[in-house]
């Protein structure tokens, strides 16, 4: 990309159109996902006998693919699992993650060592191919996905987290409280995490869209084989079939979904990241302000 | 006469606001200027206007810097470059900034050296090691060998000193060398720049926030305000007749006179920008007139810029 | 005077497993209410330690803390809590102590909230009327940390440690990263504080940082106190060989002192490099044998002065100042 489009990119974010077009985005799939049944409740398991793997038309803006179903349904049924799947994980993930954090963070000492010799550990395999292995050994079902790509997240929400209340502790942030005669429930609970979860708030849709790209994998790969159906990376490894033929539209369309509702959540994310780079958390060096 | 500015103005790019509103003083060879003033008076900014190492934030707008007859502020960068370091040497703030944590202390100093002028490395060496035992480093040798980390602050401070005066400059600028060191150690820094400064018979510039830093070892001394110089003059005579209410003030409020209790404000309001004085919201003498500029009065060296200001009076 | 604070014979160590360090050794020290006690000492002295130290935020491994009377060594957080409205602390470090997401108005109610059962149209009152005491602009109670300057975010720190009223107020290095105005100004906001009845401690990293409101002076050396008096008879003649010294290292205005001083070699060490014997014996200019086996203890001298050196019975302790 050239300089000057990506200034103006970032001219865009800086007005708020980064959030405006992620928001958009993911609004308008699930307004889609909703109003499918009801606008066109035969779509998904209709079966045009008489037009398999069909050119995108007006009558199938998509296409079919090769059982003859709409691919367009079927794309935007898959939203629902690019929506689950990934606020499923984060479920899992910062449930388990932060409070391990947490309390590694606070506490130091043991527990914080167990944790760090974790994540170095974790650390050496390439995450989404562990998520796969995780999978495969407890059996192909949407739960199992879950759970796996959670776990993977919540190692990595561990870290974040333990590293932002270990800063906070060095910065003297966490006596000056208890200086006051704050108990450390009250601490944690109206400073602590707030503002750790604005520090990484831009992180979890990162993360999710990390979930969704391994979740499509999976389904590509055919590991998730419960999924199939239509998630979009099954969707994609099926069409894929029929690439060479010619046939592109049943493997492009879910592709470009995909593509779209990550970069919503990347530029979400970015953007949230830039907002909050304005007022750092103690000891962070990155207030603006003050006398220079 | 070494080094003379006359009426420097700054000004901040993004909205032109004056970050320097035509700062002037002169320094003698042979004698040590202090330059005093408020965190946000401008005292950094003099010396990295001086020496063109102004951030892209700011910019020159206006006045001369005289040095060995030519004007800093109109040399091109390479010239720049080639006059600090050799003829004008700088000693900056927090000396673990300056000093390069991936390179070792003895090659630094060779590296300071062989970049203004060829010269031999076995030379270069015998320099660097006499340069650090004259500034009190003890086993210069192993010094040398060490990494920036392995020192303590003020054996950082010293090589700091050294790399400004290993060339042999004629001005020496050292913006606040002592920040932030240990009193003790502060003393020890500064008597080996005052030495250093007199032994050579050189010009040097002290920049601090300390009216006791100058009192005790500098000749003379320029305080600045927002973003000028308020008061110049030989330090006895400063000292001994202030004319100037914000010198007044800083002199009133040192520890050793400092009465508590007093009940008055000292900080605070802003500076005031527009025509005026800005001075004004902070003194207690202000009247009508200072809402214009006041005038640079002066008797010979010592001169103030206010509308009250009588030098020489008591 | 009622003894608001004290420390008897305290000592600390610091640092994890077989890296501890003793901070403080054997300290005996008290600050009565209206008045304001000056600790002085530079790096490595041990300043930090001693003012958590009369707050209890970290527990001694020996001796005793009291306060208001009553042995607080060992009390348990929970119990502590309440006694933090009446003894509070402003950290040397003025930014990170503070949430950055409040304003100045949030952080300096805070204590209020925690402690006291005013409505919030009462804390609303309480803080207006302290940040107008403290010379605070009202639209800068609106903002953030971020938003504010150093000297503006110490008051703002000071204000959250006297806003319940308390009896104990500890401040490290207060004035450390404050303009001489801005200093001069924290100084006579404490010296009103006194007039009104609080004890204060206060750190300093020389004499002149705490001089002009301290009624007493203690220097500390490597953990050690090494003299202490009445600040007036300190400054007009130190016995201490190293308040000798940092007296002499002090910058005055007075013109007439130029060039002459005690100068020290070396830079004051941290706690591991302690040498047996005196603390100080290494840097010394007046140190004999005796004062690098033999440990001294402050000895009380006079009606008001304790000095911890082998030198001062026999009145050899002071140093000719050299040129």
């Amino acid at each position: 990309m050239t300089a000057r489009a990506m200034r103006l990119l970032r001219g865009l974010q800086d007005r708020g159109l980064g959030v405006a077009f992620g928001l958009l985005v993911l609004a308008g799939f699930a307004a889609a996902l909703m109003m499918r049944p009801v606008v066109w409740p035969q779509g998904l398991a209709f079966e045009d006998a008489q037009r398999l793997l069909a050119f995108p038309s007006l009558r199938q803006p998509m296409g079919t693919d090769a059982n003859g179903r709409d691919v367009l349904a079927r794309v935007i049924d898959g939203a629902r699992y690019a929506f689950m799947v990934p606020l499923a994980a984060l479920v899992v993930g910062i449930g388990l993650g932060a409070p391990v954090g947490l309390a590694a963070g606070l506490r130091g000492g043991s527990l914080d060592l167990l944790l760090r010799r974790l994540l170095q550990g974790v650390g050496l395999v390439p995450p989404m191919l562990l998520a796969m292995a995780l999978v495969s050994a407890m059996g192909p079902s949407l739960w199992h996905v879950v759970v796996a790509i959670g776990l993977l997240q919540a190692v990595g929400f561990a870290r974040a987290m333990r590293d932002h209340v270990r800063a906070m502790h060095d910065s003297g942030f966490i006596e000056g409280a208890a200086a006051i005669g704050s108990p450390v429930l009250r601490t944690v609970m109206m400073h602590l995490l707030p503002n750790t979860l604005a520090r990484i708030a831009g992180e979890i849709p990162r993360q999710a869209a990390w979930a969704l790209g391994t979740l499509a994998a999976m389904g590509f790969v055919g590991i998730a084989t419960a999924t199939s159906g239509t998630e979009w990376g099954s969707m994609i490894r099926e069409g894929t079939e029929y690439l060479l033929a010619g046939q592109w539209w049943a493997a492009l369309f879910p592709g470009l979904a995909l593509l779209l509702f990550g970069a919503a959540l990347h530029t979400l994310a970015a953007s949230l990241d830039e907002r909050l780079l304005l007022r750092g958390p103690p000891g962070s060096g990155n207030s603006a302000g003050g006398r220079g | 006469m070494l080094l003379d500015v006359q009426d420097l103005r700054v000004e901040r790019v993004a909205d032109g606001a004056p970050a320097l509103a035509g700062v002037s003083f002169r320094v003698v060879k042979g004698r040590i200027l202090g330059l005093v003033g408020e965190h946000g008076a401008g005292k950094s900014l003099t010396a990295s206007a001086i020496l063109g190492l102004l951030r892209p934030a700011a910019r020159v707008v206006g006045g001369r810097a005289l040095f060995e007859g030519q004007d800093l502020l109109r040399m091109s960068d390479a010239d720049l470059t080639r006059l600090r370091g050799a003829r004008i040497g700088f000693v900056v703030q927090s000396g673990h900034a300056t000093l390069d944590p991936s390179t070792r202390v003895g090659a630094q100093l060779i590296r300071a050296m062989s970049i203004h002028r060829p010269i031999v490395k076995a030379e270069a060496a015998w320099r660097a090691e006499t340069i650090m035992s004259s500034m009190g480093i003890p086993e210069p040798r192993q010094r040398m060998r060490e990494w920036p980390h392995e020192l303590t602050p003020s054996t950082v401070q010293r090589v700091v000193v050294a790399l400004a005066l290993i060339n042999e400059p004629q001005l020496l600028i050292a913006d606040e060398p002592t920040a932030g060191l240990n009193i003790t150690t502060q003393m020890q820094i500064l008597d080996l720049l005052h030495l250093e400064l007199r032994r050579r018979r050189i010009g040097g510039v002290i920049i601090t926030r300390d009216l006791g830093v100058v009192a005790q070892y500098c000749d003379d001394v320029a305080v600045m305000f927002a973003g000028q110089v308020v008061e110049q003059g030989p330090v006895a005579q400063v000292f001994a007749r202030p004319a100037h209410p914000f010198t007044r003030t800083l002199i009133a409020i040192m520890p050793d006179r400092l009465a508590t209790g007093g009940g008055r404000a000292y900080g605070g309001p802003l500076p005031e920008s527009g025509g005026g004085c800005p001075y004004r919201p902070r003194c207690d003498q202000a009247a009508e007139r200072c809402a214009t500029a006041p005038p640079l009065v002066g008797a010979g060296v010592h001169a103030a810029r206010c509308h009250f200001a009588r030098i020489g009076a008591a | 005077m009622t003894v608001v604070g004290e420390l008897r014979r305290v000592s600390v160590s610091l640092g994890p497993g077989e890296r501890r360090v003793a901070a403080l050794t054997r300290i005996d020290m008290q600050v009565e209410e209206g008045r304001v006690l000056g600790v002085v000492g530079e790096s490595g002295a041990g300043k930090s330690s001693l003012a958590r130290s009369f707050l209890r935020l970290v527990a001694p491994e020996d001796g005793a803390v009291l306060f208001e009377g009553s042995d607080i060594t060992a009390t348990p957080e929970r119990r502590l809590r309440r006694l933090r409205s009446r003894m509070t602390m402003v950290f040397r470090d003025a930014t990170t102590v503070l949430d950055p997401r409040l304003t100045a108005r949030a952080l300096i109610e805070e204590p209020l909230r925690l402690h006291t059962g005013m409505g919030s149209g009462e804390r609303r009152a309480a803080v207006d009327a302290l940040a107008e005491r403290l010379r605070l602009r009202p639209a800068e109670l609106e903002r953030r940390p971020g938003e504010l300057g150093i000297d503006r975010l110490q008051l703002v720190n000071v204000g959250r440690a006297i806003v319940t009223q308390p009896r104990l107020l500890v401040l490290d290095e207060p004035t450390r990263d404050l303009d001489t105005a801005a200093a001069a100004d924290l100084l006579n906001l404490l010296a009103e504080l006194r007039t009104g009845g609080m004890a204060i401690v206060m750190t300093g990293h020389d004499i002149a940082a705490v001089q002009p409101v301290a009624d007493r002076i203690a220097v500390l050396y490597l953990g050690e106190i090494v003299e202490e008096g009445a600040t007036a008879d300190i400054l007009r003649d130190a016995l201490h060989p190293y308040t000798q010294a940092l007296l002499s290292a002090h910058l005055a205005a007075d013109l007439t002192r130029r060039g002459r001083r005690i100068r020290l070699r070396g830079e004051p060490p941290t706690p591991e490099d302690r040498t047996p014997g005196c603390g100080f014996a290494p840097r010394c200019p007046i140190a004999e044998n005796r004062c690098r086996s033999g440990a001294p203890t402050p000895n009380q001298v006079g009606t008001d002065r304790r000095v911890a050196c082998l030198r001062v019975l026999e009145g050899t302790s002071r140093i000719p100042l050299t040129r």
